[in-house]
């Protein structure tokens, strides 16, 4: 083994495991590929703003042993316009604060589009990194009569070219012994063979080159690569610019505002970028010349032929609106069986309890605190999976883009354009994933823009408050005959509720910060094809799994903390006292009357201990807070106590209101106690008006301590983080108000 | 900027154009992507070459062409900026005049 040499690096001298970075475009294979070599199933989207996330997996190859493979968000070229292109930008020259630079590059290229390709694949080369290029997506040329010679392609571009197509696991090995080659090769790279540029380009990037040496994450001086000193010198006010600015290197800064104007003269008027693009394409066009033969001529495709239906203005606005519809209509039907299955699960589990565990705080914490509290969300997974399938479904069939496309007119309307659709759309889901999907907007003011308005997206867990509150206070009348029924309807209403708001609420936000600069709005559509079931179950089961590990941890342990608060202190002088007074209304009556008299006494008993609890206590200070929102204590306690998880509302309103009535009587259904609840004053507790206040409230708060977290990462401010809390917390106060008023002033429920 | 000739279908030298002025059908070759800087590079990355085939698969806005073996959808005034050349400008007069005239 070698001695490590200061200026080179070299694969002997590594003692962390090697790691590849796989890039390429979006929509070329990259993560059916990843899938194939490392064995773990990911999600596969064909929509660019899916893969957002970094994802990482393990593969062995021979003579070299373990290697981490890292795959990046597909990105069309390193002049990074979007967040995340600026990712793969930073792995790729190591400036990732966690990552330290990458042994070898595999980029995949589609080989149905390489002129388009060769493009980042040319940008590649200039990192000065140790590549290997996947051709894929043979298959689908060789359909449309491409022929692409990948020797030749290979001796031209200086670089290993592996035919390969990943969906049949063809090519992978060749594949394979490309990449452990590539790492066990001691020698330094080669020098790339890269696009020739003209000399006052590479005057300039040689002077920015002298002065760019820096320590690496090692501490040995490396070289600012060709690829960085390029970038610096055309991407006006790019991401490397604004990075090198917040780094402390004056010198390098100075060089390069210096070179620039050097450059503008010599170029007499040629923008730089241009030089560069042009100077590209000969390059690519070079490469390709005798080594690709296409038809020539441009060939339709069947989902053309789809498309001319689902992107017609008024056919496609009718199928998506009826695509929506049944979704919805689903939601509710489809169901219910499962949900009733798991309601009976839980009572029975509450049975259980009663017989097994004798009286006092164990058992009341299990059946108020656990089991009504973590059941109580339970029961929603059914259409909670029911709608992360129906998305998937239209994601994966490549349906999700064109809708998209017809979102954009309506998204422009509020000054967002159909990049937004994603984010906003998997918010519905879940605001989580939303958020961190703006990460492709290019343009500042929007990304930011869909990341405050993502959260009013209607997410996953206020559906199981909507389904209960409607369940138990909306009637079941049918409306347009049986075609759709006044619940469906309510709830339809409650998701276009935040959907609505956003609207006003985006283009104010727009008007109201700087003008960052427009940039075009140009969304690829995929091929339509038919959704793999595996990868739809599995992203199902993958997103599921998530909520039900929130329902694990973060609900139990709020569910738990909750029902503490509202059981103790737990005084005896109060016990006693009613144990008197149901002794003496035994010795006094033997009537029938006696048993209302006992369930008048057992509530009284309840509420009396809650009301002095460290919850009750907390709740009689919000009080005058929510009255006007039609809540008593109870309603606002349980909605202080949902801050972490929206759906802990439940469970807290399934502790408080259990805890309310007959402690006794374990495993009533949470629809039932709402409806049993009753105030100090006996009338009932939850109205329709009331039932509707909780809705729109919980429609259009902040309680997700998840989300506000995420948009705290996304946004790098926590200015911008209590902006959206406070802004929604004060839609939601001032919604939930007009709600209850409004309900009672209509007369409804009355 | 070519002549326009008649008849014959010969490949010809059509003037450069809009793409926002183009039919669903339509088809050709780039000639350039203009407009901002940012905007231009980007659109260029993403195929809009100069001499690369392209085809207008749907009008209006959001505009989808075919370039290359993508398709892509574009605004209609961000697709006013792309100038573009068409293949044969005689392949169907007849056709041209009834949508002209429409």
């Amino acid at each position: 083994m070698s001695l490590p040499e200061p200026s080179a690096p070299l694969p002997s001298a590594r003692h962390h495991t090697p790691r590849i970075v796989l890039t390429g475009n979006p929509n070329t294979g990259k993560t059916t590929l990843f899938n194939a070599l490392t064995g773990l199933a990911q999600r596969v989207g064909n929509f660019p703003g899916v893969t957002v996330e970094r994802k990482a997996g393990r593969l062995t190859l021979a003579g070299v042993g373990q290697v981490e493979l890292l795959d990046l968000p597909g990105t069309y070229s390193l002049a990074a316009c979007s967040p995340d292109e600026a990712i793969a930008v930073d792995v790729l020259l190591g400036h990732q604060a966690d990552l330290p630079r990458a042994d070898a590059v595999l980029a995949i290229v589609d080989a149905t589009n390489l002129r388009r390709n060769l493009y980042l694949v040319s940008q590649l080369l200039e990192t000065g990194l140790p590549l290997v290029v996947a051709l894929s997506m043979t298959d689908l040329a060789a359909a449309q009569r491409i022929e692409v010679d990948a020797d030749g392609l290979a001796r031209q571009l200086g670089v290993p070219v592996i035919p390969i197509c990943a969906g049949r696991r063809k090519g992978l090995e060749p594949l394979r012994e490309a990449l452990a080659d590539l790492l066990r090769d001691d020698s330094p790279p080669p020098r790339p063979l890269g696009p020739r540029y003209p000399e006052p380009l590479t005057e300039g990037m040689q002077a920015l080159v002298a002065v760019g040496t820096h320590p690496d994450a090692d501490g040995r001086p490396t070289e600012l690569s060709a690829m960085e000193a390029l970038r610096l010198l055309v991407d006006e006010g790019g991401h490397l610019e604004q990075q090198l600015a917040s780094q402390s290197r004056p010198e390098l800064s100075r060089r390069v505002a210096d070179e620039r104007i050097r450059l503008h003269h010599r170029l007499d008027g040629t923008a730089p970028y241009e030089v560069e693009i042009a100077a590209r394409y000969a390059w690519i066009d070079e490469a390709l010349d005798g080594r690709v033969r296409t038809p020539g001529r441009l060939r339709p495709s069947s989902s053309d032929r789809i498309d001319r239906v689902l992107t017609d203005r008024v056919y496609g606005s009718i199928v998506f609106l009826a695509v929506a519809a049944v979704v919805f209509q689903g939601l509710y039907s489809w169901s219910a069986p499962l949900m009733e299955a798991i309601e009976y699960l839980l009572n029975g589990l509450g049975q259980a309890a009663v017989t097994l565990l004798p009286g006092g705080s164990l058992r009341s914490l299990v059946i108020d605190g656990v089991i009504a509290g973590v059941g109580a969300v339970l029961v929603f997974l059914p259409q909670i999976a029911i709608l992360f399938l129906c998305i998937s479904i239209l994601e994966d069939c490549g349906y999700m883009a064109r809708a998209a496309l017809l979102a954009d007119r309506l998204l422009s309307l509020c000054g967002l354009s159909g990049k937004s659709f994603i984010p906003l759309l998997s918010s519905f889901a879940c605001g989580v994933p939303g958020i961190m999907a703006a990460r492709t907007i290019d343009d500042r003011r929007d990304r930011l823009v869909t990341i405050l308005v993502a959260p009013l997206m209607s997410c996953s867990a206020r559906l199981p408050i909507y389904v209960l509150f409607i369940a138990a206070f909306v009637p079941a009348r049918p409306i347009l005959g049986s075609w759709l029924s006044l619940q469906g309807l309510t709830l339809l209403a409650m998701y276009s509720l935040g959907l609505v708001l956003a609207v006003p609420i985006a283009w104010g936000l727009r008007r109201f910060l700087r003008h960052q600069g427009a940039a075009p709005f140009v969304m690829e559509l995929p091929a339509y094809r038919w959704p793999g079931p595996r990868t739809v179950l599995l992203r199902v089961y993958q997103n599921t799994r998530a909520f039900v590990v929130r329902a694990g941890s973060v609900i139990m342990a709020a569910t738990v903390v909750m029902w503490a608060l509202a059981y103790f202190p737990r005084p005896d002088s109060i016990i006693a006292r009613y144990e008197q007074e149901r002794q003496e209304l035994l010795v006094n009556c033997s009537e029938p009357g006696c048993a209302d008299g006992l369930d008048k006494l057992a509530r009284q008993e309840s509420s009396e201990l809650l009301h002095q609890s460290v919850l009750g206590s907390a709740g009689r200070l919000i009080e005058p807070l929510v009255a006007p929102l039609g809540w008593d204590w109870r309603i606002g306690v349980a909605a202080l106590a949902s801050f972490p998880a929206r759906e802990v509302v439940i469970s807290a309103l399934g502790t408080l209101c259990n805890l309310g009535t007959e402690p006794g009587a374990p495993g009533t259904d949470l629809r039932t106690a709402l409806r049993q609840a009753r105030r100090n004053d006996g009338t009932p507790l939850f109205t329709l008006p009331v039932a509707l206040s909780v809705m729109v409230f919980f429609a259009l708060c902040a309680q997700c301590l998840s989300t506000l977290i995420t948009l705290q990462r996304e946004t790098g401010s926590w200015g911008w983080t209590a902006f959206a809390f406070g802004y929604m917390t004060a839609l939601a106060y001032g919604g939930a108000m007009v709600a209850y008023h409004g309900a009672r002033a209509l007369g409804w429920g009355a | 900027m070519g002549r326009r000739h008649r008849g014959q279908g010969r490949p010809v030298q059509a003037a450069a154009e809009s793409l926002s002025a183009w039919f669903p059908g339509d088809e050709g070759v780039v000639v350039e992507a203009g407009g901002a800087p940012a905007f231009a590079a980007r659109l260029r990355e993403m195929g809009f070459l100069p001499g690369e085939p392209v085809r207008l698969l749907r009008a209006g806005c959001p505009l989808i062409v075919q370039i290359g073996d993508s398709r892509l959808g574009l605004r209609r005034r961000d697709a006013a900026l792309i100038q573009v050349r068409r293949a044969s400008a005689v392949s169907d007069p007849s056709k041209r005049q009834s949508q002209a005239a429409a």
